[in-house]
């Protein structure tokens, strides 16, 4: 066959697939480049220009199957890389994406367009890997795809921001947004990526400036700025500001579905139901909402615990996602070994999660267990400690307190792990950490917990998918732990840890449960989230290897009453002080008596419960009443620090010294003579027993269980002010008392401190609860 | 117009919960008596034209706050107070984030109010705005029993006076009735008193009560008799026959809500009927047709206005409640038509429907004394403000006018001889070996047979059987010389109350039916009847030969009891239901 003759038929297939493509007909063009024999290998120009014509056309399918040729003919180059890798993207196929973008360019790409590909992709991945948990991206992803790179788009950048928060690099992450806020200025989306990182660090404050200033200037993301801002007014404690902005979310146009979360986010049930109802009792208004909107009610029912609303739903035909869908057939309503199929929306509403799996026992479907089990033991065996965090808070202090007693009881290191559902340094969960790390004991950190397997038997998936949203945050990677550690004992820290401890050691069949509440419960401190939890904690409480403890008779009581359980089966467990710790603090302070100044302290949380605003005014007050100095210092930071500010420098206290950063107990009471607390609410403030314990005077109001925590006889003896005590009857009570309680001895405070709340004190009782002895 | 004002039915859209008391007292406030309530989901785009839009509470007023502040009717939103569900600074804030609504919208047609004067002031000065009190409620006579309620429990015991020195403890659930009943039955008695918003609604509920007693005047009864979709044609026939004994009593209009295939015998006999389908006829997803039948038959009580609603049957499907405790609904008696005879094994959970009924009527059985059913061995868990009453058997056919012998022979195309009639009702039973033996018995001693054609039976299966549709049967029984049949509460009483000539009973042995055996075998044992049964094939043909004798012979049975309805007896059960509703009034002041 002659040369010519060949350019000729090439040149007529060229002329009819270019035709071909111009009208469309893809397929019919890649036919004739088969049949007439011209390969990928051949003539990667003829397939690669119906490749793009049919993408341009919008026939991705037919693309990909032609790149697929090509690519197999060895013709990968970076575009068909990068369109192939596109259209995976496009697909939802993440995996595919990754794979073929690392196998051509690596794992750092450097074509930039690749590398936006593939960090969108990590990105995608972990969204899709969500599945009603929170967003985690890889950290080691986040990290490699990042490290020293200039976004060129708009969309790279914020996908960089995103892997990198999500990560927990919040601070590597802001970074990178700034710079993207000055190379993108128009573009308000790293403005809200800024406010949501502040969250993210818990500036509450400045976050709110941020998203008013989106909601002032963004017409797109008005609402969404609307809803953040209600949310951290909400935070802040800024009931007054959260109100008109709730408002005019609800005077607004906005989707049903936004609604609804906004309702379940203030709290707002009975408004909840009546958007619920309005749909349920409609077929239109059910029918009528798009996949979309019905998959984000559903799965904000379903994180809300809602399970009976969500089965009358869907009855009602309204569309559900493939999550809830599942719990739902998990739930077997109807059934008999499932829920009950609610017959009315009343009934609906009246299902929820937890409360509707109870007892966990039953509906998990476990053998029950003997009469006796588990028994009684000489040692603890394996103890798991369980609690939120360790930022720098009175009860996260007593959970270190607690780990450092157990080792000096003769527990081994080995025989003692810790568990905490978040040490984010950048949020400062970790102000503990050095103390705990200092004990030689393991420490897992559920939030970055590695899962080898993340598949739960059928049994367990069927009572984990159905809680509430923040609950199946904790209980699921503490399932995964405890079933890997195997633990005799599992002892929650404070009533988040114990109502995920309480779930997932009965589904994993612990031999002992010690649940640790601290002063008061749930209902009593208005936690509504955590009041929601009432009903397991009084289901698990009935069980014969679980102990309910309280630190304080106040709060054993309340709970007590608030689980509607006989008088003490909640039973005490005190707060642990290291006398030992406070030797020094003791005797600084006894050299100090002499001294005329004053140095009054506070320690508290700046918040409204503690009203620092009264504790101002006292000391201000008090000032005029004694005829030496005082010098007023303040340790505690919260949502009222600058109206302390205001209010001290109305008063005339430009002297006030506020500490924000302090943790140190021996370095706060070193820094007083004497300790004042005007909390209107508390259970047994940690710093009323430290200060004792390092010989100081204190002064509190008779609220919750701070009467427990007092030394009261003689001239050593606390002052104890009436709980609704103004600010002139409090200093003129703290002027007649404090000279005389200043000059009188400290030994009866730190007795009175040893002999109750002395390790050894507490620890012989709480050792004969893991062994599973009668106390 | 000679100054006289006649007011125009309004109609009022009602959004919230369905059984919200207060939507439930609405009808009870003075001026809305003629008022149409219709329940909405939102305020506007709903297709209803209505004059009025009431908003049970601030949650339906935020949840549809767009549609509310753009609608083109006056709305009055319904304050209420803390129901102790949430903790009062959530309750408050709900109402604040309102009232901000409020401020950044026109909203010149909203109306705030709230249940009482106290609570109205209370939630004024929280809100700094104009706040109402709920209008007046009509008066009604005050009540000594006492009924506890709890929002937190289901069911609420209280004590019933029943005569002088007699008191019934009685269970029913909390919101069973209409509290527009319920506070003519009952003084409401809030046993939460953080339940604040409770308390404003049973202080509301018997604010309005009042120790004279006015005269009541006679009127005629209106009832809506619910007919279900049952075995057989006892629900229908025993409905109108009560409907015909209350006829001799006082001046009564009857409409029937009509579920029955069997619906044209109501209509042959020129009474209004509803009809109705099930879901299963429709092949309906069972809440979407529950749902859509309450909302119509509460239109229908509305618009009706019937004095009582009836029920003949077991198992009364939960819309007819429903309905009952929608706004407007609830100044209504319920009687419940129940016979007895069930069979032993009947699961008793039906009779726990007792607590939404004012009267249970059970019509006479002949065989009372083999009843062992649960309506004669046990007792209702809930039974409410309910009373019960056994009557002397009911049947239509007892003083109806009937044919002689030679017309109802002319009428049924029957010519010289002895003629059978078999009616095996309502295709229950496997009855080819019986109609063998009644075909072969019947030719033996020249004996002519007519199949009585159901509404509800398939045709015969025997070729050449004479078929006749013969309702009601009793006008032709003079040309009949014996009746073969099954043994229905109605075939049963209408043969042995108005029929002398042999009968021989066949009863079915359905799950669903009466004990048709128990009730057979007794007629059997006192000589009234022969039985044969179709799980005891042995001796079958000689028991036909013998009623066949029987038949050719021309045996009477004048032993069979007469018992007749007593109607002046029924029609005072009847008044005592209707007292409550009889003693309406408004204040004086407001007259």
């Amino acid at each position: 066959m002659d040369q010519g003759r060949l350019l000729d038929d090439f040149a007529q297939v060229r002329r009819q697939v270019t035709t071909l493509c111009f009208h469309n007909r893809f397929s019919a063009a890649q036919m004739l480049l088969v049949g007439s024999g011209q390969s990928p290998r051949d003539v990667p120009g003829l397939w690669e220009h119906i490749a793009r014509s049919a993408a341009q056309a919008g026939h991705d399918p037919i693309a990909h199957e032609v790149r697929k040729h090509i690519w197999a003919a060895g013709g990968a180059h970076e575009r068909l890389t990068l369109d192939e890798a596109a259209f995976f993207f496009k697909q939802g196929d993440i995996q595919n994406t990754i794979f073929v973008l690392e196998g051509y360019f690596g794992e750092m790409p450097a074509h930039p367009d690749a590398l936006e590909l593939l960090t969108r992709a990590y990105l995608a991945e972990a969204r899709g890997q969500q599945a009603g948990t929170r967003l985690r991206t890889s950290h080691e992803a986040a990290l490699r795809l990042t490290d020293g790179i200039t976004p060129q788009t708009a969309q790279h950048a914020m996908a960089a921001v995103d892997l990198l928060r999500y990560s927990g690099e919040i601070d590597k992450a802001m970074t990178l947004n700034d710079l993207a806020m000055t190379q993108f200025a128009d573009d308000v989306r790293f403005l809200m990526r800024r406010a949501m990182m502040h969250e993210q660090k818990g500036r509450f404050e400045a976050a709110a400036d941020v998203w008013r200033s989106v909601s002032a200037t963004s017409e797109r993301y008005h609402t969404e700025a609307l809803v953040r801002l209600h949310s951290l007014y909400q935070r802040l404690e800024r009931y007054d500001d959260a109100e008109p902005v709730a408002a005019r979310l609800f005077g607004s146009e906005l989707a049903i579905e936004q609604r609804i979360a906004l309702a379940l986010q203030i709290g707002q049930r009975g408004l909840m139901l009546a958007m619920v109802r309005a749909i349920a009792s409609s077929r239109h208004a059910s029918e009528a909402l798009s996949f979309a909107q019905g998959k984000a009610i559903g799965n904000s029912l379903l994180d809300h615990g809602e399970l009976g609303l969500l089965a009358w739903l869907r009855r009602r035909r309204m569309p559900l996602g493939d999550r809830v869908k599942r719990v739902l057939d998990q739930c077997a309503f109807g059934a008999p070994d499932g829920l009950e199929m609610p017959e009315s929306f009343d009934a609906a509403s009246a299902l929820r999660s937890p409360d509707a799996l109870l007892p966990l026992q039953d509906f998990a479907e476990l053998t029950p267990k003997p009469p006796g089990w588990p028994g009684q033991r000489k040692d603890p065996g394996r103890i798991l400690l369980v609690n939120a965090s360790l930022k720098a808070g009175g009860a996260e202090r007593q959970f270190v307190a607690l780990a450092k007693a157990l080792l000096d009881t003769g527990i081994e290191p080995e025989s003692l792990d810790v568990a905490l559902f978040s040490l984010q340094a950048d949020r400062a969960m970790d102000a503990f950490l050095p103390d705990l790390q200092a004990l030689g004991i393991t420490i897992y950190d559920l939030s970055a917990q590695p899962v080898a397997n993340p598949t739960l038997p059928p049994n367990v998936a069927r009572v984990l998918d159905a809680l509430p949203y923040a609950l199946r945050q904790d209980v699921v990677p503490l399932w995964h732990l405890l079933s890997r550690l195997q633990p005799d004992v599992v002892h929650g820290w404070q009533d988040r840890s114990a109502a995920a401890c309480a779930v997932a050691g009965v589904l994993l069949e612990t031999k002992r449960l010690v649940l640790s509440m601290r002063n008061m419960s749930p209902q009593t401190r208005r936690d509504g989230q955590l009041v929601a939890l009432r009903g397991l904690m009084a289901s698990v409480a009935q069980l014969g290897h679980v102990t309910l403890t309280a630190n304080s008779s106040a709060g054993q009581k309340d709970y007590d009453t608030w689980l509607g359980l006989a008088p003490d089966v909640v039973e005490p467990l005190n707060n642990i002080v290291d006398l030992d710790r406070f030797a020094q603090t003791k005797a600084a302070y006894v050299a100090r008596r002499k001294d005329k100044a004053i140095s009054v302290g506070g320690v508290f949380r700046l918040a409204l419960n503690k009203r620092p605003l009264l504790w101002v005014q006292t000391v201000a007050t008090l000032r005029d009443r004694l005829d030496v100095p005082l010098r007023p210092v303040l340790f505690g930071d919260g949502p009222m620090l600058e109206q302390v500010r205001s209010e001290a420098a109305r008063l005339g206290m430009a002297d006030l010294r506020i500490e924000t950063g302090e943790t140190d107990p021996t370095r706060i009471y070193s820094q007083m003579d004497t300790l004042l607390l005007m909390s209107r609410v508390e259970g047994v403030p940690n710093v009323l027993l430290e200060a004792q314990a390092c010989g100081l005077p204190v002064a509190a109001c008779d609220v919750g269980g701070v009467s427990q925590a007092l030394q009261r006889r003689g001239a050593a003896g606390a002052l104890l002010l009436p709980d609704d005590v103004t600010a002139e009857a409090a200093a003129d009570q703290v002027a007649k008392w404090l000279p005389k309680a200043r000059a009188a001895k400290v030994d009866p405070r730190v007795g009175f401190i040893r002999t109750r709340y002395s390790a050894d004190a507490v620890m012989a009782r709480l050792l004969k609860t893991y062994c599973g002895v009668e106390t | 117009m000679n100054g006289v004002l006649i007011s125009s039915e309004r109609r009022v859209g009602v959004i919230g919960q369905p059984f919200d008391p207060l939507g439930q007292l609405l009808e009870d406030q003075i001026g809305r008596e003629r008022d149409l309530f219709l329940p909405l989901v939102t305020p506007v785009g709903h297709g209803d034209p209505v004059d009025e839009i009431v908003l049970l509470s601030q949650d339906e007023a935020l949840a549809h706050f767009a549609d509310l502040a753009s609608a083109e009717v006056p709305c009055t939103v319904m304050l209420r107070r803390n129901d102790g569900t949430q903790d009062p600074e959530t309750w408050a804030a709900n109402l604040r984030v309102l009232r901000h609504c409020l401020a950044e919208h026109d909203t010149g047609h909203v109306t705030l109010m709230a249940v009482t004067e106290e609570a109205a002031k209370d939630v004024s000065e929280l809100l700094a705005l104009r706040v109402l009190a709920c209008l007046d409620l009509v008066s009604i006579s005050a009540q000594q029993t006492r009924f506890p309620i709890n929002r937190q429990h289901k069911e609420t015991t209280f004590f019933l006076d029943q005569g002088e020195d007699t008191r019934d403890a009685r269970r029913m659930e909390t919101q069973a009735l209409s509290w527009s009943k319920l506070r003519r039955l009952a003084q409401i008695t809030p046993e939460d008193e953080q339940d604040q918003d409770m308390v404003d609604l049973a202080t509301y509920a018997n604010g309005f009560a009042t120790e004279s007693v006015l005269p009541s005047t006679p009127q005629k009864l209106r009832l809506l008799a619910v007919v279900p979709n049952g075995v057989g044609l006892g629900h229908i026939t025993r409905m109108m026959a009560l409907a015909s004994a209350l006829k001799e009593q006082r001046d009564v209009e009857v409409l029937f809500w009509c579920f029955s295939r069997a619906a044209e015998i109501l209509q042959a006999a020129g009474h209004p009927i509803v009809l109705r389908q099930t879901a299963m006829h429709l092949q309906a997803h069972p809440p979407d047709w529950r749902a859509f039948e309450t909302h119509e038959f509460a239109l229908l009580v509305q618009s009706f206005k019937p004095d009582v609603v009836s029920y003949d049957g077991a198992n009364i499907d939960r819309f007819v409640f429903d309905a009952l405790r929608m706004p407007g609904c609830g100044k209504t008696g319920f009687l419940w038509v129940r016979r007895g005879m069930l069979r032993p094994d009947s699961d008793p959970l039906f009779m726990e429907n007792e607590q939404f009924c004012d009267l249970i009527l059970e019509p006479g059985d002949l065989a009372v004394a083999v009843d062992k059913g649960p309506t004669r061995t046990r007792s209702a868990h809930t039974r409410g403000f309910c009373q019960s009453y056994e009557s002397e058997p009911v049947s239509l056919a007892v003083g109806m006018p009937s044919y002689t012998r030679e017309e109802a022979k002319a009428h049924m195309g029957l010519g010289a001889g002895k003629y059978c009639l078999v009616s095996l009702g309502g295709a229950y039973g496997d009855w080819d070996a019986l109609e063998s033996a009644l075909v072969a018995q019947a030719q033996k001693h020249k004996i002519g047979l007519i199949w009585a054609q159901s509404p509800l039976a398939a045709p015969p299966r025997t070729q050449g059987t004479l078929v006749r549709r013969l309702f009601p049967l009793s006008r032709y029984l003079a040309g009949i010389d014996g009746v073969v049949t099954a043994t229905g509460y109605n075939s049963f009483h209408e043969l042995m109350l108005t029929y002398d000539k042999p009968v021989l009973f066949a009863p079915t042995n359905h799950i669903r039916m009466d004990d048709q055996v128990a009730r057979a075998s007794y007629a059997a044992d006192q000589g009234w009847a022969s039985v044969v049964q179709a799980d005891a094939p042995e001796g079958l043909e000689q028991k036909i030969d013998a009623f066949m004798q029987q038949v050719q012979t021309g045996e009477s049975f004048a032993n069979r009891p007469k018992p007749r309805l007593n109607t002046a007896a029924l029609d005072q059960q009847i008044a005592r239901v209707l007292t409550p509703f009889q003693r309406d009034s408004q204040p004086e002041d407001a007259r």
